[in-house]
């Protein structure tokens, strides 16, 4: 997945967004799902690192009480599934907005995985190049190359600026706790402008002309991706007519909330 | 020899402000020489390194690469740094790619060399340093010692004319830092100039034939080492120490009555200097190309005797020989010859590129009056 083309990625990537959030079944957001999970496990070997377990792990809590907001906040002119009331929120769940609650975590986790596919197989000088290829200002592909590179020094600085802390005491309460955390992101700040000094002339030194350049240079945008991305867009539309209601959230929950 | 750098009266300071970080900076640079620049921190040696490539233009004076002063400008520019490669101390500060393999080949794309062509002078610079089994893997997963591999396997796929590395052993092990001189060794002997920086000066005594020291921004000395040694003050105002075998040939010299000089640069020279003249033992030399070893491991074993000493010198070498019974991993050239100074036999693997290095081992030795014997297994 590393060698297909940045920009045909982001094309299907991006089909699969939209026609998932335009369509009501819920199927089609199912699918989607299910092709941004695949892609991923395959972009990763199928090896899904704990970092980005845990990045998902977290967009699904999100997402759960996200959805769980909108699912308590029925029309109150529909009869509720459940109702009552907490703290100051008035609870009024109904079965559309149950169902919609549903439908939006499924598009929520749908854009996630396919977002991590895309982002998991595309190293950056690649998207930068993907994006001089349509004519993006060349100062803004290297800018989002030395960024992303920079990025990760200056975490690391972080964290080393941390543990050194740790060392020296400097978690020993609250307010000192907060105040170390502030001087290391000064720390970082004030070393990131040195860095920057720094890397000017470590890359005059190693003969940088203006532009990164790519040693395997990726697949080119190509006239199958967009046949497979609109053919898929229809293909899903056709699923999101004869699938709608196929699936009823209320049914599949009323045995074990007893609705 | 010929002058591959010159700087003539060089005054540099940040953004033109008023600390003079070079004041009125001399050297020259012989090419294909072994260069030590040696100085305190802060004393300009980087400083130095980026006025030599250009990076930094000084207020005053000239700098000159192959007898041309050099033009600030984008073509005269790109024409020096395509000869002259940087190895800078902190290898992050020069790694701009995800992966190893995009990282190295960023010199010679921005040159503008064939794509087929680098892909084998990333290959082959990854050899060189060890580093072909990592060649795929992202930077941010590397050590520290393979990051510095990976920054002068960088410098390597520029196919440089000088190679300038700005204190290379700094923050590596003992091994890793043996391995770089190694390496550097191997350019030197290849016709590449080699400049290093450091603060290790038992490291420098050993390896430079000539030294060049910086105290705040100047050029206090440029000579032998011997001769900057010889001047205790001089050392000491430079915030630098002397290197532990000049001071051992010092001292064993003032307790025998005799002159302290020939200088011994290292153990095997010092063993034949007071070592007591005892009839040498022979080193039995096995050259390996490419790490090619075959069954000559054993045939040494035979002929030297099982008694006899193992070491190794070169990468490749040190590769090919896992697993076999090894007495010096690192620097076997100098350990080999004290065995033989000692009156012992010893066996020598060799990467084959080191080769002129034994001969010249064995004159210096015969300069000290110790005839080791050299014997080849083919």
């Amino acid at each position: 997945m590393l060698n297909w083309s940045p920009l045909g990625k982001l094309f299907f990537v991006l089909v699969l967004l939209i026609i998932g959030l335009l369509c009501d079944s819920i199927v089609v957001p199912l699918i989607t799902f299910t092709i941004g999970l695949a892609l991923m496990a395959y972009s990763t070997n199928f090896r899904v690192p704990l970092i980005l377990a845990l990045a998902i792990a977290e967009a699904i809590v999100i997402m759960v009480l996200g959805s769980g907001m909108i699912s308590i906040m029925g029309d109150p002119n529909v009869p509720a599934l459940f109702e009552g009331k907490f703290l100051w929120i008035t609870i009024h769940m109904t079965d559309a907005s149950f169902q919609k609650a549903w439908v939006i975590f499924f598009r929520a986790i749908a854009g996630v995985t396919l977002m991590l596919s895309f982002a998991t197989s595309t190293p950056i000088p690649h998207l930068a190049h993907a994006l001089r290829s349509i004519k993006c200002p060349v100062e803004i592909c290297e800018l989002i190359v030395l960024i992303y590179r920079y990025s990760f020094l200056l975490l690391e600085r972080f964290l080393v600026m941390i543990d050194a802390a740790q060392c020296r005491l400097g978690y020993n309460g609250t307010v000192n706790a907060i105040r170390t955390y502030g001087g290391a992101m000064a720390g970082t700040f004030i070393f990131s402008m040195e860095l920057a000094e720094k890397s000017e002339a470590s890359l005059a030194c190693r003969n940088y002309q203006g532009y990164f350049p790519i040693f395997h240079t990726p697949s080119p945008f190509s006239w199958k991706w967009l046949a497979a991305g609109l053919g898929l867009c229809i293909v899903l539309y056709l699923i999101n007519i004869y699938t709608m209601g196929w699936i009823d959230m209320v049914s599949v929950f009323a045995p074990l909330l007893g609705w | 020899m010929s002058r591959i750098f010159e700087m003539r009266d060089v005054t540099f300071a940040h953004h033109g402000g008023p600390v003079k970080v070079m004041d009125n900076f001399s050297i020259a640079v012989e090419e294909g020489s072994r260069t030590a620049i040696l100085g305190a921190n802060g004393a300009g040696k980087t400083t130095m390194f980026y006025t030599l490539t250009g990076v930094y233009r000084p207020q005053e004076g000239e700098v000159l690469f192959r007898g041309e002063p050099i033009e600030y400008t984008k073509e005269g520019l790109t024409k020096v740094r395509s000869e002259v490669a940087v190895v800078l101390q902190n290898p992050d500060e020069q790694m701009f790619c995800s992966l190893v393999e995009e990282d190295v080949a960023f010199g010679p794309l921005n040159l503008g060399v064939d794509r087929d062509e680098v892909e084998q002078r990333v290959d082959k610079a990854l050899r060189d340093v060890r580093m072909s089994d990592f060649k795929k893997r992202p930077l941010q997963q590397l050590s520290g010692g393979q990051r510095k591999r990976v920054a002068i396997a960088g410098a390597l796929a520029v196919h440089p004319e000088v190679m300038i590395m700005d204190e290379p052993t700094a923050g590596l092990d003992p091994q890793a830092s043996m391995e770089v001189i190694e390496l550097a060794e191997k350019l030197h002997l290849q016709g590449i100039t080699v400049l290093i920086s450091t603060h290790d000066v038992d490291l420098a005594y050993g390896w430079a034939d000539a030294v060049n020291v910086l105290r705040k921004g100047k050029m206090v000395f440029s000579g032998t080492s011997e001769e900057f040694y010889s001047d205790a003050e001089n050392v000491h105002l430079c915030g630098l120490l002397s290197p532990a075998t000049f001071n051992m040939n010092r001292e064993v010299s003032d307790i025998n009555g005799i002159s302290p000089s020939p200088y011994p640069r290292n153990v095997s020279s010092f063993l034949a200097k007071f070592g007591g003249g005892q009839k040498a033992g022979r080193v039995f030399c096995v050259s390996c190309n490419e790490g090619d070893i075959g069954d000559r491991y054993e045939q040494a074993v035979r002929e030297a005797g099982e008694d006899a000493k193992i070491g190794i010198y070169g990468t490749d070498t040190r590769y090919a020989l896992t697993g076999k019974r090894v007495d010096y991993y690192f620097d076997g050239i100098d350990s080999c010859f004290s065995e033989a100074v000692l009156g012992r036999d010893s066996i020598l693997f060799y990467d084959s590129v080191y080769e002129p290095l034994l001969k010249e081992q064995a004159d210096t030795l015969k300069g000290f009056g110790s005839d080791v014997g050299r014997e080849v297994i083919q």
